[in-house]
């Protein structure tokens, strides 16, 4: 099964100042780099008018939520430095063929939904890769004495807390 | 008022008050909610 | 040619012209394309609510009702002007996260997977279905309405072009919706009937006049308890009228979908507030020119367009022609996102899961187009021969979602131990009572409203069923870690609740479980 690990866009120091510049006085005390595992497929979609779009799509292994994403850059084999997987929970895994399903299904309802019922179809799978490795980091952030854990995105910077 | 009877007057102004009400105090609640998170925080 | 087909027709190729010429100059940007719907902001989220739906019955049901029972079918809007901020505050941010977690992509798939079986989407589909076939009825007959009005035309054959246009819209729709969103069309809808109103109140001579006039033409119409006091002291009714667009809104599959296209939780705050803020500008107006309608056009001879006579006596003809054109323009979205959405069910929620589990996106659109070609010709056969009161379809279609889902979709989020023999028997229960309760004649036997017998009636049974199958099927643990998580993460500085991206909800539990 081929595998892919996306390059980091937002390095630690970008994850800490997106947090700080939202929350001002923010420390962060440690920040480790946590690699999710999605399955990822590119399809050439059709739209209106004759034309074809390129899209990136990626399933999430362990929730079975599929995103469209932008197209995908691959680390250097040097950064896999830090590569770390995160852990199998077990309770909501799906498999390739059930990720490649989702896929399809997302990108036809969301091209319906677009084009309306002028659209005819014709998905077709350019490339799939079994398992896209996305970073995001995982911050140990301290904040008027209390301790957080917080997740940022490590391609776009997005942020979510995980606890405290 | 409005040349409407009274109990009239006061349902449709007063259906539409308990609405805002309830929304003010739903934005409202979705801030204090945080506030106590925070400060629950060991 | 009238001037109001000729701004009708004008519209339409403005429209389409934007949108071909749109699609031809950009670039090709797939992903810009497809997530057209992905970060749906606050305002697209309060006004898709109101408008995604209610055209036809805003214009013709809201104003039949207060042409026929004044005041009394103020308790309509009055809960409905509620029905947003309920719906936002109680499902909006919940739901958003769950269905993230569970990965679903249609409202009716989410509840199925929240609640694991395959009967429940062989019930919510069909139910479903079978109540948005209604709010499309609606549609098709205030668009067939709306042009017999304009263009003189017999009522089947005005009802057969609406009707056909509509389709072609479902086709040429994609191209519309680069210039025409939901946005605009809510925009249009408000300022259209806004307009409307104060026509009306100038023609009248102002709103305690218009009153006093109503008043002498029948006291009882200034009551809260209609033309013959009939409802007066009737509470079940008055309850159930407050309750069947307030409460029931939170049953509507292809409502609540949209809060799983919400980007951020402040999106469901922000959109509370809009949506209290579009629903006291736009809903009261129709009830109220229906109305006052009774002054100007004392004797319709068909209640239901009222709004649209009206709209034809008291403004100046080129506006006559600017305001059909964004009513009907309404009506056509509208009838074309029910259309859409009724596809999808069919497609995604019957086809692909019962009949066909490999369907490709090819055989899916056909069974969408399929399906939407048969409900029009099913809605002509049954409109253009004995055309039902278009309020008292929608009311009894809401009345059945808001029974059978209401409690599937509150539960779903907000109580732990709702399992899947609580959301059958929950389901089952408020579509059987909802339904036989209005069949049978009981609300006027008993003076008590469907929507109060049938919410009541799936609530219990979501309550007994779950708790008495406790033990035999108890909810699986995946969904209990689900709905842990919905709740749990945890406490969150105030300042930076409202940034986060829930689209990480499920990666952040899984990168911080295991350190």
């Amino acid at each position: 099964m081929n595998e892919l690990v996306l390059r980091t866009i937002v390095d630690a120091q970008y994850a800490e100042s997106i947090l700080q510049a939202k929350a001002p006085g923010m420390k962060v005390i440690s920040a480790t780099q946590r690699h999710h595992p999605f399955a990822g497929f590119v399809f050439d979609v059709p739209q209106l008018a004759g034309r074809v779009g390129r899209t990136h799509t990626l399933v999430d292994y362990f929730s079975g939520k599929a995103f469209i994403s932008g197209p995908w850059q691959a680390a250097d084999p040097s950064d896999s430095i830090g590569f770390k997987p995160v852990l199998d929970p077990q309770w909501n895994t799906i498999d390739f063929d059930s990720a490649r399903q989702k896929a399809k299904a997302l990108l036809a309802t969301a091209a319906l939904r677009r084009a309306r019922l002028a659209w005819k179809g014709g998905v077709r799978e350019q490339r799939s890769v079994g398992k896209v490795w996305k970073p995001n980091w995982v911050l140990e952030a301290q904040l008027d004495g209390k301790s957080y854990r917080i997740m940022v995105d490590g391609l776009n910077g997005g942020y979510f807390f995980i606890g405290s | 008022m409005f040349g409407l009877p009274t109990f009239t007057t006061v349902v449709i102004l007063g259906v539409p008050t308990l609405w805002i009400i309830y929304t003010v105090v739903f934005m409202w609640l979705s801030r204090g909610w945080k506030r106590e998170d925070v400060e629950e925080t060991p | 040619m009238s001037i109001e087909i000729l701004f009708l027709i004008i519209y339409f190729i403005a429209m389409a012209g934007i949108g071909v010429w749109a699609m031809k100059k950009g670039q090709n940007d797939s992903e810009g394309f497809l997530l057209g719907g992905r970060s749906i902001g606050p305002g697209v989220t309060a006004l898709r609510l109101q408008s995604s739906s209610m055209s036809g019955y805003m214009f013709m049901g809201a104003g039949s009702m207060g042409y026929t029972q004044g005041y009394f079918g103020m308790w309509y809007a009055l809960g409905d002007l509620g029905g947003g901020i309920l719906n936002l505050s109680v499902l909006g941010r919940r739901m958003r996260k769950l269905s993230q977690i569970l990965g679903s992509i249609t409202s009716i798939e989410y509840l199925e997977h929240r609640y694991p079986s395959k009967w429940i989407r062989l019930i919510a589909a069909p139910v479903a279905l079978f109540c948005m076939f209604f709010y499309l009825l609606a549609q098709f007959i205030a668009g067939g309405r709306g042009l017999e009005m304009v263009t003189g035309v017999s009522f089947p054959v005005a009802l057969a072009i609406a009707i056909g246009v509509i389709v072609l819209y479902t086709f040429l729709g994609g191209y519309l919706a680069v210039a025409y969103t939901d946005f605009v069309q809510a925009i249009i809808m408000v300022v259209g009937m806004v307009w409307v109103l104060i026509a009306t109140l100038i023609a009248i001579g102002g709103f305690t006049k218009g009153n006093e006039a109503i008043g002498a033409i029948n006291p009882n119409m200034l009551t809260m308890w209609g033309a013959d006091l009939g409802y007066q002291g009737q509470w079940g009714v008055i309850i159930g009228a407050l309750l069947v667009f307030s409460i029931g809104y939170m049953g509507w599959p292809h409502v609540v979908v949209s809060h799983m296209a919400m980007k951020k939780p402040s999106v469901a705050r922000t959109a509370g507030a809009y949506s209290l803020i579009f629903n006291l500008l736009f809903i009261p107006g129709p009830y109220l020119v229906g109305m006052f309608a009774l002054i100007l056009l004392p004797n319709l001879a068909n209640p239901e367009t009222a709004i649209f006579e009206v709209a034809d006596a008291v403004l100046p003809t080129f506006a006559v022609g600017i305001v059909m054109a964004a009513i009907m323009a309404a009506i056509m979205s509208t009838a074309d996102a029910l259309l859409l959405q009724a596809g999808t069910i069919a497609s995604q929620d019957i086809y692909a899961r019962f009949i066909n589990k490999k369907m490709s996106d090819r055989q899916m659109v056909w069974v969408s187009r399929i399906t939407v070609l048969v409900l029009a010709v099913i809605g002509f056969a049954i409109a253009a021969f004995e055309p039902p009161a278009v309020a008292a379809i929608v009311i009894f279609s809401t009345t059945v979602l808001g029974s059978a889902f209401v409690p599937a979709y509150v539960c779903a989020v907000w109580w732990k131990k709702a399992n899947t023999v609580g959301a059958i028997s929950s389901m089952v229960a408020g579509t059987l009572v909802s339904v036989l309760w209005t069949v049978s004649g009981a609300p006027y036997a008993t003076g008590i409203d469907p929507m109060v017998t049938g919410i009541l009636a799936s609530t219990v049974a979501m309550i007994i069923g779950s708790l008495a199958s406790q033990k035999t099927h108890p909810v699986p643990e995946h969904i209990v870690r689900a709905l842990d998580e919905t709740a749990k993460i945890g406490p969150i500085p105030a300042k930076m609740i409202m940034g986060q991206d829930a689209m990480l909800a499920s990666q952040a539990e899984m990168a911080g479980r295991d350190e």
